[in-house]
């Protein structure tokens, strides 16, 4: 027997007032008699049949002090420990993070987990509800309040490793909020992490292995003179120095084999590869290690493009400048309203055609009338400006002054900027087409002279035209990716590295896609009028979270499995000692009763 | 004001009742009591012979006529009755709302009208500066005044114990009323030594509604108002349950002690009306003729 909360014995302490306020309460009323000759005698019978009458004299107070012993007992949350649970309502939390696939004595584990969770379900007793639970960066409810054991041992067999790392934030608020809702309910956890949450309420349950472990952290590349240059950086997350073969793959074809001596600690392998016409390339380390997952990393080199962005404005320099020195931008200016298509980017300045362009994303500046895409509302003069926190005000910071602004109306676009509270600068996509709409002129604010102009532009730009770049950064596993597609696109899928077909768009915008469990390449094909394009991108493990917990256990402990939680498990009484004060309390009514 | 101890209307229903004793009494001054002596009253008895020593003056000469023989002619004897009244003035009967000091003074002075009206005597002992004090014998109806008095200056200002001092006394053959509530250690002594006294003794108990039945509550601090002793008790159904059986106990005692002496012991509570206790307690008890 154990108390959770030892601590809040110190309620014992106000024994100290009660049987002061009941040696106060108990002065005797006095009272004359003829004599005492019978009362005398009636006394000492009492005493002489009930060895225990001194003590019934102040059972009233005995049974005080009980109540408020048990209520004490209560707080502390007292417990005993049972081989055999009698929980109720039981949640089994699994984590199945990239991590938990650890080898150890030859077998993962999250499958040393599952073996426990199945001997723990075996010898519960058949009235126990279980509510099962996985977590990587998503989490699974496998199955809810369900009492039928062979089912339940069954969905926990059939758990899957994810390549995901894990969510602590949302599966501790997940179990916090299942004990607030019922505390009697009992939580296993299965991890091999150290999570920040009251333990006393849940039974963790414990694993790690010391086998070595070396990643692949991060595979990057830059385009240079003749081909491309491939930084590869691995992780040693073992003390002692591992001698492996770092195999690099580009396109399926393997074209180069590098022998590296790895100490602790990171490692760059800086590899040249002298060809312009690489898609993909995959570094693999050639070792068994504890997870296998991290030993391989895939990379998508995307093709440099020149965006052509169209300007059309009579004389706007500061707009000119502000674009020109963007990366990948072709810059073509007009004054004329009348304009050919073929442009990924038109930047409107004041006066619009008739007919906008729908083969490329739009930048209005102090559009002249209403388009489809918005209405135009009232004009301000001065007033003040607010600035929210949106991807495109990104890093702009300082205020700007406007003279004259006109509002900006659609109930499609997100607004970024308020003018004497009614929107002014605009953002967001409408069916196909990316558009930003600024609803003043240049020349009519001090927005040009601020540093925050060319970021501003800057971040137009990456909004309307972020469709390639995206595929740049290093997307990991379970990320939702957000495909920002052509306004040309009609069509639009995803095949993930096991050939299973996606599409996400029509309708449009399109969906965010989500199925990118697995790691590997990616290939999105956009369907236009007359041809279609492949854009390749990579999906990789999250090495930083997942593959350096080993480093952390090591300094712990030595042995291959720990399991924090023994054979016996801890079995609270508190509603009985709940219910016996009750009792108590009710004999206590009874004796006073009787008493008067 | 002060109570009245009795009122004329009742003692004029008195009038036809007297004292009743099974005793025949041998001993005592010319009375109305028939006694089993054989004395000078008119109310012939029987025949003996004579024998030298005995009073000449009663030898029947008619039957020596017509016996010649000398027969004494033999009267019943008409004594009056020596009735001794004892009232346990203490501070325990001094006690209750109808207070059972005054319920026994009524008493005694009701009896002592019936022994005066029957042309007995009468002696009221009573407890003055912790000793017993008596009134001396009164008889005729003229000496009721006088019971009266000393009836109004019996006060309860005695920590003696009435039983203790009435072993110190010595008194004739006769008939013994006591009135107390038998508080006391030496109840059962008191009754055979007036037993060794050749007293027919009835011992009326006076006792207080709260000593018959107690009635209080919570915790009480019990004080005796002879003594000043303490006795704390938490009032609960075990207690009373416990004081009743004591009470039933302290009762039976004392009838069997009585009854064992040939005595009578009358129990009364303080608060019947005395006409409740005359006509039905005294009368059932046979006190009363």
């Amino acid at each position: 027997m154990g108390f959770l909360s030892p601590i809040l014995f110190i309620f014992l302490l106000s024994f100290i007032p009660v049987i002061i306020l009941y040696l106060l309460k108990k002065e005797h009323k006095e009272i004359e008699i003829s004599s005492t000759f019978l009362w005398e005698k009636v006394i000492k019978d009492l005493e002489v049949n009930k060895p225990f009458s001194r003590l019934n004299k102040h059972i009233l107070l005995l049974l005080q002090l009980l109540v408020l012993l048990f209520l004490v007992i209560f707080l502390t949350k007292p417990y005993f420990m049972t081989d055999e649970p009698l929980y109720n309502e039981v949640l089994i939390v699994v984590d199945n993070s990239l991590s938990m696939s650890k080898q150890s004595e030859n077998k993962s584990l999250l499958d040393l987990a599952k073996e426990d969770i199945v001997k723990q379900i075996k010898k519960s007793n058949n009235q126990t509800k279980y509510t099962v639970i996985t977590y990587n960066s998503k989490i699974s409810n496998l199955i809810q309040l369900s009492s039928n054991k062979s089912e339940v041992i069954n969905i926990i067999k059939d758990i899957n490793q994810s390549l995901s790392h894990d969510n602590q934030n949302r599966v501790e608020s997940i179990i916090d909020g299942f004990l607030q809702v019922d505390s009697e309910v009992q939580v296993l956890l299965y991890t091999d992490k150290e999570l920040e949450i009251d333990s006393s309420d849940i039974m963790l349950n414990h694993y790690s292995s010391t086998e070595k472990n070396i990643a692949i952290s991060s595979l990057v590349y830059v385009n240079v003179e003749n081909g491309i240059d491939i930084l590869v950086t691995i992780e040693n997350y073992d003390n002692e120095l591992v001698n492996t073969d770092l195999l690099i793959y580009s396109d399926n074809k393997m074209i180069d084999v590098v022998k590296l001596s790895l100490k602790n600690g990171i490692t760059n392998e800086l590899i040249k590869l002298n060809s312009s016409d690489i898609k993909t390339i995959t570094a693999k380390l050639d070792i068994d290690d504890s997870i296998e997952f991290d030993n391989i990393r895939y990379l998508s080199i995307q093709k440099q493009k020149l965006n052509k962005v169209l300007l059309i404005s009579s004389g706007n320099l500061y707009l000119e400048k502000a674009l020109s020195i963007l990366d990948n931008v072709e810059l073509y200016k007009t004054e004329e309203l009348t304009i050919e298509s073929g442009y990924d980017m038109y930047v409107f300045d004041g006066e619009l055609p008739e007919i906008l362009p729908s083969d490329g994303n739009i930048l209005f500046v102090n559009p002249s009338k209403s388009t489809k895409y918005f209405d135009l509302g009232e004009l301000n003069s001065y007033g003040n400006i607010k600035i929210n926190n949106t991807e495109l005000m990104n890093s702009i910071n300082e205020n700007f002054i406007v003279e004259n602004g006109i509002e900006i109306k659609s109930e499609y676009l997100n607004t970024d900027v308020l003018f004497n509270d009614k929107p002014i600068i605009k953002s967001g996509k409408i069916e196909k087409v990316k558009v930003v709409v600024i609803g003043f002129s240049i020349f009519d604010s001090d927005i040009a002279l601020k540093i925050g102009f060319p970021v501003l532009i800057s971040n137009i730009y990456d909004f309307l035209l972020s469709n390639h770049s995206y595929f740049n950064s290093n997307i990991l596993v379970n990320e939702t990716v957000d495909v920002s597609l052509l306004p040309t696109t009609i069509s639009a899928d995803i095949s993930n590295p096991k050939l299973e077909i996606t599409t996400i768009a029509p309708p449009f915008p399109s969906d965010k896609y989500d199925n990118t469990s697995e790691v590997g390449f990616y290939v999105l094909e956009q369907k236009y009028e007359n041809g279609f394009e492949k854009t390749v991108f990579a999906i990789n493990v999250n090495t930083q979270k997942e593959s350096n917990s080993i480093k952390m256990d090591n300094s712990i402990n030595n042995v291959n499995v720990v399991k924090e939680s023994s054979e016996y498990v801890k079995k609270s009484f508190k509603i009985i000692i709940l219910l016996l004060a009750l009792l108590i309390l009710m004999i206590e009514w009874g004796v006073f009763r009787n008493d008067s | 004001m002060e109570k009245k101890l009795v009122n004329s209307s009742l003692l004029r229903k008195l009038d036809g009742l007297k004292l009743n004793s099974k005793m025949i009494l041998h001993l005592g001054a010319t009375g109305d009591r028939k006694s089993k002596s054989k004395g000078s009253s008119v109310e012939f008895s029987d025949f003996r012979e004579y024998v030298p020593g005995d009073d000449f003056r009663k030898i029947d000469w008619n039957a020596y006529m017509r016996f010649e023989k000398l027969f004494l002619k033999l009267f019943v004897e008409e004594r009056e009755a020596r009735i001794n009244i004892f009232i346990d003035n203490t501070k325990s009967m001094d006690y209750g709302v109808n207070n059972k000091l005054f319920v026994a003074k009524q008493i005694v002075c009701l009896l002592s009208y019936l022994t005066l009206s029957g042309m007995d005597r009468v002696n009221v002992y009573y407890l003055e500066n912790n000793t017993l004090k008596s009134s001396g014998f009164l008889t005729g109806k003229n000496n009721f005044n006088k019971i009266i008095n000393v009836l109004d200056n019996i006060n309860s200002d005695n920590d003696c114990d009435i039983f203790q001092e009435i072993k110190k006394l010595e008194i004739k053959k006769g008939i013994s009323i006591v009135l107390t509530d038998c508080f006391s250690e030496y109840r059962f002594e008191g009754i055979k030594y007036l037993n060794y006294l050749k007293q027919d003794l009835t011992l009326i108990q006076v006792l207080d509604k709260t000593e018959i039945s107690p009635t209080f509550t919570g915790e009480v601090k019990l004080v005796d108002v002879e003594d000043s002793s303490k006795v704390d008790v938490s009032m609960s159904k075990a207690v009373i349950e416990s004081y009743f059986h004591r009470y039933l106990e302290f009762i039976t005692e004392i009838k069997d002690t009585c009854n064992k002496y040939g005595s009578r012991h009358i129990l009364i509570s303080s608060e019947c009306s005395i006409e409740n206790i005359l006509f039905d307690k005294l009368g059932r008890a046979g006190i009363l003729g």
